[in-house]
């Protein structure tokens, strides 16, 4: 960068082409909000789509209900809430300039992390194995509708029709449990691609710590990346009783 | 917000919100029982209730960590009114898209050319397989016969041959035939006659025509 | 030590060894990860004109096809392949990034006297986005090649070939480049105004370009989860969008207008925000109802929102639905009325030069209203009945994207042009051009409004013989676009190669912009600016600050300061 016909006027981490590290500081806040506004577009699609499917089809969306593990699910819940508790001490340390402390936070954040994504894994390999899966592999244990299901995917979706409260009557499963799933999995998966991605840049901003580029005065990094995994932590909050508590 | 600069008096500190432990654990206690509750209340059974409690428990868990653990609370105003405008606009999205769905060929059931999802009657245009595949399929296709006994032309020797669930599909030609014939009979709530025999031979034309996406 | 505008202004002739930002750093490399706001707007503006001149040739092939009914070039798949990819790549890879993306990027930062936009890496990520989504779409033309039109739409979308999930997957990637890019500009425009330019004084092409940076951040991760799901729907099959699986494609209408008819607004807004510079400059006067114009940008970036289903009026969707789209799309109107009569009484006892990026604004007044008028014919629920998916259709965009957008970007690239290369243009080959793209587009998109009217339908690929004389016409008249802009880039080369050395404010223009040096510093001003007055307040300018070192043959008529 150009920076040498402009003698540098503040700390080492005010970039050129701000003022002060308050505008700065600023700058970058409003940038986040408006990135985290656009996520919440990103998702809305979404709950669009699944609020219109389950006023047509409330059956397919109770029955698809019950197949899940509102246990699994409130474990996840439960995970998450407390990584949002230790990704909000990690600001809290680092804008005390605790160094440490924010190490610690952020990796506990990971760690934490790293537990929803196997809960997520187990659910899923589950349901594959199995074959509760959207769309044309309704039915296709492993994707592969050459073979019939295993006959606990008819145990457990008659388990799930006897539970629902919206259904036809036994035995009967609603054709558009397809597109519940299809929703399903189309939700939590984009979900867990952001925990994902959470992972990663949270792990970037622990190395930042770790060589020593924040301080009292500077900790931005550290406030975004909380700040985008609260996000991650909201839409959660959504998903889990949409997803896994319909009656 | 008239002048960029004005906003911090010396520009060279950040003032920031700062939570205390306490503070943030008290949060996180508020978040796990609202959990708790939204949990409780699946299990009471609630029915048609559920929806909405589900809603509003997720909002105050929502408001309480954006307002605390995001800091919003003591946010800029012009950050607050972005983030949360964005609502907004979501608020934009679902209620126009709603407006279409809810209320999707209510006029068009009266000239009988399209007729309500919510009603379960033939529709050629959008959401026609609502009804092309029925709303319900047996769950085990031996008994797939017997639980829809409509079915018997030429659908019937399909689905009885059919083995795996995924194959109960396939007799799908011969349910709609059966589903067509229902609606005839339930066409008698003053739509004209003769246009909605015409739309369902229309119907079992198509279908037969149209048949089952690709694999 | 700061400038003051106003009072301390470089002169261009003690300046002649000044560095700029094109010669203070070379090498391929210097460019590739220039983190410099103007090189990044360059390399996006070298990269959307090629794109124009792709998307161009594949209208002119179009066009051709169309001279004669039956087949005269080429097959139907062909044919309903080219035009899907000329409405793919001017949509998404030309009119969407052109103006923020190029001229935005330059121009942004220095209107608000600051260094470089707020996230300057970001900006150069988003030009890589861009770029990535580019390939995307060329590997999609390789592939197979689209033909399910620009628009996506199920069923026909989830059941066509695989070169659809390239595309989408294109357009999906390009979406990003445009979200960051909104992100950066609104950050850049809040915070890193000079000191005493407040909202008051903000350029009008800066608050255009603000309210479109708005309307890209929450109306595209919309577009994003729409061609996500429907990828999903093409591979998991997710039953959403496919009837076949007891989806809703009416449903994939409405999430991709939600974006799609705001994305219109992020086409017009930067067309209507160069515009109002265009007509301040060569009108030499302060712009009329500066703060209503300013508000009628957000208010037609708001509006934009709530009227996107009138692209489905007869897609079968509920007619509560219809009746409350078509109220509301008449006021978008209002905020269009606002500005154009803004321009008009700005111009009223203004003294005009006829120069010519003076005429691509006059010019976008003309063709922007036929096109927003054109459009409340359509809003109008009986008569869109007959009008829809009709060439009626096809001329209103083309009215409002080309004689609105392409318009206004030819005209900005015109009006900077000396500011950006630092040379003068031939003045009269670019009248010429003008002239030609002028009667060139009207030839082509008229004779459309009448054949629409009497109902050809758009994307067909033979028509009736009462047809044959519009059609031949309107291709005629591409042909003459065509050549319109063949002259114009053999201009613009000319310039590049020979153009005279252009001098700090050939255009005698109040605008912040042109109180740097020409081309800019690399750091926009050599010191930071202090605004004392407002990018139109020519009563409040110096002699020295508009008519320094101005070049004779360009000129306007000194009067104009009286």
């Amino acid at each position: 960068m150009a920076s040498d016909a402009h003698a540098h006027h503040g700390p080492e981490y005010l970039a050129h082409h701000f003022e002060t590290p308050a505008q700065q500081f600023d700058a970058a806040k409003l940038g986040m909000w408006a990135f985290l506004a656009q996520e919440i577009l990103f998702f809305s699609g979404l709950f669009i789509a699944y609020g219109i499917f389950r006023t047509w089809y409330p059956e397919a969306f109770s029955v698809g209900s019950h197949l899940l593990d509102w246990k699994m699910g409130g474990i996840n819940t439960v995970v998450l809430l407390v990584s949002s508790f230790t990704a909000v001490m990690a600001v809290q340390k680092a804008q005390l300039g605790d160094r440490k402390g924010t190490s610690f936070f952020l990796l506990l954040t990971i760690g934490f992390a790293f537990g929803f994504m196997i809960v997520k894994y187990f659910e899923y390999t589950h349901k594959i194995h199995v074959g509760i899966l959207p769309g044309k592999y309704w039915g296709c244990p492993g994707f592969d509708c050459g073979s019939a299901p295993p006959e606990a995917f008819f145990q457990e979706v008659e388990a799930a029709i006897n539970a629902a409260y919206h259904t036809a009557g036994p035995n009967l499963v609603p054709y558009h449990i397809r597109t519940f799933y299809g929703i399903y999995f189309v939700m939590t998966g984009l979900h867990g691609i952001h925990v994902l991605v959470g992972i990663g840049i949270i792990l970037w901003v622990w190395r930042r710590n770790q060589r020593g580029e924040f301080s009292k005065d500077f900790n931005t990094p550290v406030d975004l990346v909380a700040l985008y995994w609260h996000l991650v932590d909201l839409i959660w909050i959504y998903l889990f009783p949409l997803l896994y508590l319909i009656d | 917000m008239a002048h960029s600069h004005d906003d911090h008096a010396d520009g060279y500190h950040v003032h920031a919100h700062v939570s205390t432990t306490k503070f943030n654990l008290a949060i996180l206690g508020a978040l796990l029982f609202l959990t708790l509750v939204t949990v409780g209340a699946y299990n009471i059974r609630l029915g048609d209730w559920n929806l909405f409690v589900a809603i509003v428990v997720a909002t105050m868990k929502a408001g309480l960590v954006m307002g605390f653990y995001m800091h919003l609370h003591w946010e800029k105003g012009f950050n607050k009114l972005f983030f949360l405008g964005s609502f907004l606009f979501v608020a934009i999205f679902l209620g126009y898209t709603v407006n279409d769905t809810s209320h999707r060929g209510r006029q068009q059931s009266l000239s009988g050319l399209r007729v309500d999802p919510a009603t379960g009657q033939y529709a050629h245009g959008t959401a026609a397989l609502i009804t092309e595949h029925g709303p319900f399929q047996p769950l085990r296709p031996v008994e797939a016969a017997a639980a829809t006994p409509a079915a018997s032309d030429e659908g019937e020797v399909e689905a009885s041959a059919a083995a795996g669930a995924d194959e109960a599909v396939e007799a799908e030609a011969g349910e709609i035939e059966a589903e067509g014939v229902d609606v005839e009979g339930a066409e008698a709530e003053g739509v004209d006659a003769d246009v909605a025999e015409a739309n369902v031979a229309d119907e079992a034309d198509e279908a037969a025509a149209d048949d089952l996406p690709e694999e | 030590m700061t400038v003051e505008a106003g009072t301390a202004i470089p002169s261009s002739s003690s300046h002649a060894e000044e560095p700029n930002y094109l010669t203070h750093e070379t090498g391929l490399k210097s460019w590739l990860f220039t983190l410099d706001h103007k090189r990044i707007g360059l390399m996006y503006l070298v990269s959307v004109l090629l794109m124009f001149f792709l998307g161009g040739v594949m209208a002119l092939l179009v066009r051709t096809e169309l001279l004669f009914a039956g087949e005269t070039l080429m097959e139907a798949d062909t044919y309903n392949k080219i035009f899907t990819l000329h409405g793919a790549i001017m949509v998404f890879l030309f009119i969407i990034p052109a103006i923020p993306g190029a001229i935005g990027n330059f121009f942004l930062p220095i209107m608000l006297g600051a260094k470089d936009v707020a996230f300057p890496r970001l900006n150069l990520l988003s030009f890589y986005i861009y770029c990535a989504g580019t390939v995307l779409a060329l590997v999609a033309i390789v592939v197979g090649s689209v033909d399910t039109g620009w628009t996506f739409y199920t069923p026909y979308s989830t059941r066509a070939d695989s070169s659809v999930i390239w595309m989408t997957g294109a357009a999906f990637v390009l979406g990003f480049s445009s979200i960051l890019t909104g992100v950066n500009f609104i950050s850049t425009v809040h915070k890193m105004r000079a000191p005493g330019l407040h909202w008051k004084r903000l350029p009008l092409f800066i608050w255009g370009i603000y309210a479109t940076s708005i309307v890209q951040v929450l109306a595209t991760p919309v577009l994003a989860i729409t061609l996500f799901l429907l990828i999903m729907e093409k591979t998991l099959s997710v039953g959403v969008f496919d009837p076949a699986l007891g989806g809703d494609p009416v449903l994939f209408q409405h999430f991709f207008w939600f974006y799609s008819h705001p994305a219109v607004y992020i086409m017009i807004l930067p067309g209507m925000a160069i515009v109002n510079e265009l007509i301040a400059t060569f009108s030499h006067r302060k712009i009329f109802g500066y703060m209503f114009v300013a508000m009628s940008s957000l208010g037609l970036g708001l509006v934009g929102f709530l009227v996107w289903a009138h692209h489905m009026f007869t897609s079968g969707m509920s007619e509560y639905a219809t009746m409350v789209f078509s109220a509301l799309t008449f006021l978008v109107a209002i905020p269009s009325g606002v500005k154009i009569f803004n321009w008009v009484a700005t111009l009223y006892e203004g003294s005009i030069s006829f120069l010519s990026p003076m005429l691509y604004g006059l010019s976008f007044l003309v063709l922007f209203t036929i096109g927003g008028v054109t459009g409340l014919f359509l809003a109008t629920l009986a008569t869109d009945i007959h009008l829809h998916d009709t060439y009626f259709v096809v001329a209103h965009f083309h009215y409002v994207m080309v004689g609105g957008t392409v318009f206004g970007f030819v005209g900005g690239l015109h009006y900077w042009w000396p500011k950006m290369t630092g040379k003068m243009y031939d003045e009269k080959l670019a009248k010429v051009s003008w002239f030609l793209v002028f009667v060139g587009f009207n030839v082509t998109f008229l004779s459309q409004f009448v054949m629409g009217s009497q109902g050809m339908p758009r994307r067909y690929y033979d028509y009736l013989d009462q047809f044959q004389p519009l059609h031949m016409a309107s291709s005629g008249g591409a042909y003459i676009l065509g050549l319109g802009f063949i002259i114009m880039s053999f201009m613009f080369v000319k310039s590049l190669r020979s153009g005279a050395k252009a001098p700090r404010n050939p255009w005698a223009s109040a605008g912040y912009e042109w109180m740097t040096t020409t081309p800019p510093h690399p750091h926009n001003f050599e010191e930071t600016p202090v605004m004392t007055r407002g990018p139109y307040d020519y009563h409040l300018c110096t002699e020295e600050e508009l008519w320094d070192g101005f070049d004779e043959d360009f000129q306007p008529s000194k009067k104009a300061k009286a």
